[in-house]
């Protein structure tokens, strides 16, 4: 909206639209209004209730900054954008009756660390600081503000430290509080003015303009300081973007009825409701809620009490989050009535509602499918799918009377584990395998090597920022703190809850969110979360990626859990369920004791498809992979020891070392495959092949062994795990109906590098610090390796019978996954808690 | 026990391996700035008064090591206990709250009043408690500096907070609270465990 009157800034020396009022500024102009300062011009004008104000704009600044000086004429401007605030909110500045006292306030082009703190109240001086005494009706108020201003006003413009004034202060205010005269506020300036003086010689000036151009002045030194500087240094920043100052009329909470302040989220941040959730103070200021001085009420409340304010604050909520697209968080202040918006930003969210919001926003039409998207982290969606303890269990659990306590949840994570009193002690247990919980009074680094042996952490005293929680967060193990219930006897090796002594040793269970203690062990689920309301979100993403994405399970059980996670099929290790029902062995030494004759290994498929039938059964449909027995990894590996029985037995290290074995694995299939009623896709696959000839004699044996009736169902492929078998993927695909990259493998290989770099941060973190390597193996794929699943992506492309995609080992990579996603893959292998994660990312990418 | 005298450098020794738990000279030469070879001198005479155990390179504390220490401590700096240490103990206070806030604030945001852990998402923020940290740093250097001219070995505190700062602000952000490098965070629980022990007194468990 246009002003009346135009504003006069012919003035030589600052060029026009160097300062600019709110209503007169063009939003999208960041680098001359800086951040906060578009902000509030774009909500000025989109007619939400914003406190007038005005922009000094970063033109300024440079000149500053360049000439050495502010431009001429410069006071003169400023002086008439101050009086369009008078005229604007019916007060005068650095005058009584009604005073304007203004927030001054930093706002670069882009936030950094250094800027100058925000000053509040500015205005005031022992005349208007009356002024406002009498117009409140509150003298005790008016007094604090004043000497807050004076502080805030030594601190930021003068760097002192303004201790020296609240001191002064305190018998002037007391004073006031029983009688006041003329001379009462007069006084107290008086006061404050001298303590000033004799900490760091100077004085807040009583002039308004002055003080403007002081505080003025500050902004802009700050940009200079030397944090500032630094950051802009370490983050490419230009010196001589210069900042923004925004000098805005305050409002007050205190004054008329009804009034009051307060912070109010459009939705619920911790559950994403579609709810506003938020605190208000009747008759308080900001500082008060901040402070924590007086308890707000909750905003549910103030609303019943003041329907028809309320109503009109959610109507604003609504255009505050159509104007941003994002759920928001607003400071508001209500003065004497009327509702006025003091700020507003993008609202700090728990990643169930980070992902609940844009699952709505998407439903609402207010976000596109690729912005919903693009709004969520895999991280939150892996956030929601850690393993926890069993809703079940816990709900039964406290029906028994297991829950002896809660203290402060200080590190989220579930766990339960046998309490250590001591971190030696804690640390021998941890070794021998036992899950410990390490209980102390408090921790300190004595404990150290003890923390970090236990699964959980329990200290009976401390808080949030106690040394237990700080560390507990920084090891990522569930910790509680402060629980008062709990003391401990480290005499005698006793702890004790309430009335009942327990010993060292004792099973307990922790919730590092919610702070409670259960007595014994309680089961863990695999996702605790319930992540319907999200479904519209997973729903868009799998319909924009239209990929197929197998998970790698085990078990019937995990079968149905990642079907319910939303996977299109799974992959099953053989050797992984061989050796969970304890038959790998036995299986290992039948093939030995065949000692390749050529016969067929009798039994064996009879026995592997009794622990198919039940797998297939899960599957319900969904796609399902069968991996050939590969014992140089998994389970596998681990009970057998391979490099051990690969040194006496080397034939097994190949795809085809005992054809036997492959027959064997294909005969079983199929029978489980009569046996049970599943009519989806079978694939059937082999790992480490890398020739086209090897392929061939794969799907030679495994026609022979199935039936010609299931053949067609089944198809026969490879898992590529070298850079040989990738370079040969076109002519291996040929004789395939599957081809599968394993990307961990190929780049492990590729690189060189063994396990112990590949699966930790360090050392390979410090390697890329220190700029030694152009790409991270473990979440890049750099132009080389590109151009080797590009080959892959070919092979798909001239074999269309064949069925190409990739294995994803772990955490998957997001840039890794988009980046082979791009040129086309759309089978994906993921992890069982993956599943989740894996569909966002792939429909993130599609969208874009 | 009550003949034996330590030196300066066998007390920060002994400290930073009660700290350490268990760690090799070269180690402790990092943690208290002494040089290797000084280091393991002071290893050999503690070793020979029971004040330490030795096995395969690595160096432990005994009980007895312990009371020397604290042996020390009271009559080194018993003298200098007054009003001055008082003092600046009562401006170390808030700065250690202050500081336990700002590395909780970097692990925690606070959402609608509960605390979640810090996504890392929001850089703004992220920067704002990397403000806060190094503001922190510079008092606690002024601190450490003031305490410093009683207490020289104290100044040690000083060189590694600042480094840790620096490598936050060369990107590589475990120094901020992670346990298994020298965090600004591990190297303040450490100074406040030593300047405990110089000025004489326990730790405030109930405050965290």
């Amino acid at each position: 909206m246009p002003a009346a009157d135009a504003p006069p800034q012919t003035d030589p020396g600052l060029a026009a639209g160097s300062v600019l009022a709110f209503e007169e500024a063009d939003h999208r102009n960041v680098a001359r209004l800086g951040g906060k300062g578009a902000g509030l011009v774009r909500m000025t004008q989109a007619g939400l209730p914003v406190p007038p104000g005005f922009i000094i704009t970063t033109d300024v600044c440079r000149e500053r900054q360049r000439d050495g000086r502010l431009p001429a004429g410069f006071a003169q401007v400023v002086a008439r954008y101050i009086c369009r605030l008078e005229d604007r909110t019916s007060r005068s500045f650095g005058r009584g009756p009604a005073p304007l006292l203004v927030s001054v306030r930093s706002g670069a082009p882009v936030s950094m660390p250094g800027m100058m703190d925000t000053i509040l109240n500015l205005g005031l001086n022992a005349e208007t600081a009356a002024a406002l005494a009498r117009e409140t009706g509150d003298r005790v108020f008016a007094a604090h503000v004043f000497v807050r201003f004076l502080r805030m006003y030594s601190e930021i413009v003068f760097g002192a430290s303004g201790e020296g004034i609240t001191l002064a202060a305190a018998p002037f205010i007391s004073k006031l509080a029983d009688e006041a005269d003329d001379e009462s506020f007069e006084q107290l300036a008086g006061a404050c003015q001298a303590a000033l003086t004799e900490d760091c010689g100077q004085r807040v000036p009583s002039d308004g303009a002055e003080q403007l151009m002081g505080a003025i002045g500050a902004v802009f030194d700050s940009w200079n300081s030397r944090r500032a500087a630094t950051y802009r240094k370490f983050n490419g920043i230009a010196d001589d973007l210069g900042t923004a100052v925004v000098v805005q009329a305050m409002v007050f909470g205190n004054l008329g009825a009804p009034s009051g302040t307060g912070v109010a989220f459009s939705r619920d941040p911790l559950t994403g409701e579609d709810a506003l959730f938020g605190e208000f103070l009747p008759g308080g200021q900001g500082e008060d809620v901040v402070a924590g001085t007086t308890t707000p009420t909750k905003l549910r409340v103030a609303a019943e009490e003041m329907p028809a304010l309320f109503a009109d604050f959610a109507g604003v909520a609504k255009r505050l989050e159509e104007l941003y697209r994002d759920v928001v968080d607003i400071e508001f202040t209500i003065e004497r009535g009327r509702l006025y918006i003091l700020q507003v930003r993008a609202a700090k969210r728990t990643a169930r509602a980070a992902l609940r919001c844009a699952a709505e926003f998407l439903s609402e039409g207010r976000l596109t499918e690729a912005e919903a998207l693009g709004s969520v982290t895999l991280a939150q969606v892996r956030q929601l799918a850690r393993p926890g303890f069993d809703a079940a269990a816990v709900t039964e659990a406290k029906a028994q009377g297991r829950r002896l306590a809660a203290g402060i949840g200080a590190s989220p994570g579930q766990v339960s584990g046998m309490v250590s009193l001591d971190p030696d002690r804690a640390e021998e247990a941890a070794k021998s395998g036992q899950r410990i919980l390490l209980v102390r009074p408090t921790t300190s680094p004595h404990d150290l090597h003890g923390m970090l042996a236990a699964g959980g952490i329990l200290t009976s005293l401390g808080g949030a920022t106690s040394h237990a929680a700080v560390v507990a967060r920084a090891l990522n193990k569930p910790c509680v703190v402060g629980c008062t219930a709990l003391t401990i006897d480290p005499a005698t090796r006793r702890f004790r809850f309430n009335g009942t002594w327990y010993g060292e040793g004792t099973e307990l269970s922790i919730d590092g969110s919610s702070g409670e203690i259960f007595a014994g062990s309680l089961a863990i689920a695999s996702s605790v979360e319930s992540l319907a309301p999200m479904e519209a979100l997973f729903a868009a993403a799998d319909r924009l990626a239209r990929s197929r994405i197998f998970a790698r399970v085990a078990t019937p059980a995990q079968v149905a859990a990642v079907l319910n996670h939303g996977a299109t099929g799974v992959m099953i290790r053989l050797g992984d369920v061989l050796a969970t029902s304890g038959r790998l062995q036995q299986t290992i030494d039948a093939v030995l004791a065949a000692r390749g004759s050529g016969m067929p290994l009798g039994g064996m498929p009879e026995q592997l498809a009794d622990l198919l039938v039940p797998l297939l059964q899960a599957a319900n449909g969904a796609d399902f992979m069968l991996r050939a027995i590969d014992l140089g990894t998994g389970e596998a590996a681990e009970a057998l020891q391979t490099i051990d029985l690969f040194a006496r037995e080397a034939r097994l290290a190949l795809p085809l070392g005992v054809p036997e074995l492959i027959d064997a694995q294909a005969r079983a299939l199929a029978l489980a495959l009569e046996r049970t009623d599943y009519h989806g896709r079978v694939h059937f696959t082999v790992r480490h092949v890398v020739d086209p000839n090897e392929m061939r004699e794969v799907a030679a044996i495994t026609a022979a062994a199935i039936p010609t009736a299931l053949r067609e169902r089944v198809a026969v492929g490879a898992t590529i795990t070298s850079l040989r078998g990738a370079l040969m993927a076109s002519d291996i695909a040929r004789s395939a109906g599957s081809l599968w990259v394993e990307v961990r493998s190929l780049l492990a290989g590729a690189f060189g590098y063994p396990p112990a770099v590949m699966l930790t941060a360090e050392p390979l973190d410090d390697y890329l610090r220190r700029g030694l390597l152009s790409s991270d193996p473990r979440s890049a794929l750099d132009d080389a390796m590109m151009r080797i699943f590009l080959g892959v992506a070919a092979a798909a492309v001239k074999n269309p019978a064949c069925r190409v995609g990739v294995r994803l080992s772990g955490a998957f990579s997001e840039e890794m996954t988009a980046a082979l996603f791009r040129i086309g893959f759309r089978a994906f292998i993921v992890d069982l808690d993956e599943v989740r994660a894996a569909r966002i990312a792939l429909g993130k990418q599609a969208a874009l | 026990m009550a003949s034996v005298h330590l030196t300066e450098a066998d007390f920060s020794v002994l400290a930073a391996l009660l700290m350490k738990k268990i760690a090799t000279a070269g180690v402790i030469s990092d943690v208290t700035g002494l040089p290797s070879d000084q280091v393991c001198r002071s290893f050999d005479g503690l070793e020979s008064v029971g004040a330490i155990f030795r096995a395969e390179g690595n160096a432990m504390s005994t009980p007895a090591g312990t009371e020397l220490m604290t042996a020390y401590a009271d009559r080194t700096y018993g003298a200098l206990r007054g009003a001055e240490f008082e003092r600046w103990h009562l401006r170390f206070e808030p700065l250690n709250r202050q500081f336990l806030a700002a590395i909780t604030a970097w692990q925690t945001v606070d959402v609608g009043g509960t605390k979640v852990p810090n996504e890392h998402a929001d850089r703004e923020y992220d920067d704002g408690v990397r403000a806060r940290i190094d503001g922190i740093v510079e008092k606690m250097t002024r601190l450490l500096e003031q305490l410093g001219l009683q207490v020289p070995r104290l100044l040690r505190y000083r060189d590694r907070l600042n480094a840790a700062l620096g490598k936050i602000y060369a990107g590589d952000v475990r120094f901020i609270s992670d346990v298994t490098v020298d965090s600004v965070h591990n190297v303040w629980f450490e100074m406040h465990e030593d300047v405990l022990l110089v000025l004489g007194k326990q730790r405030d468990d109930a405050g965290g």
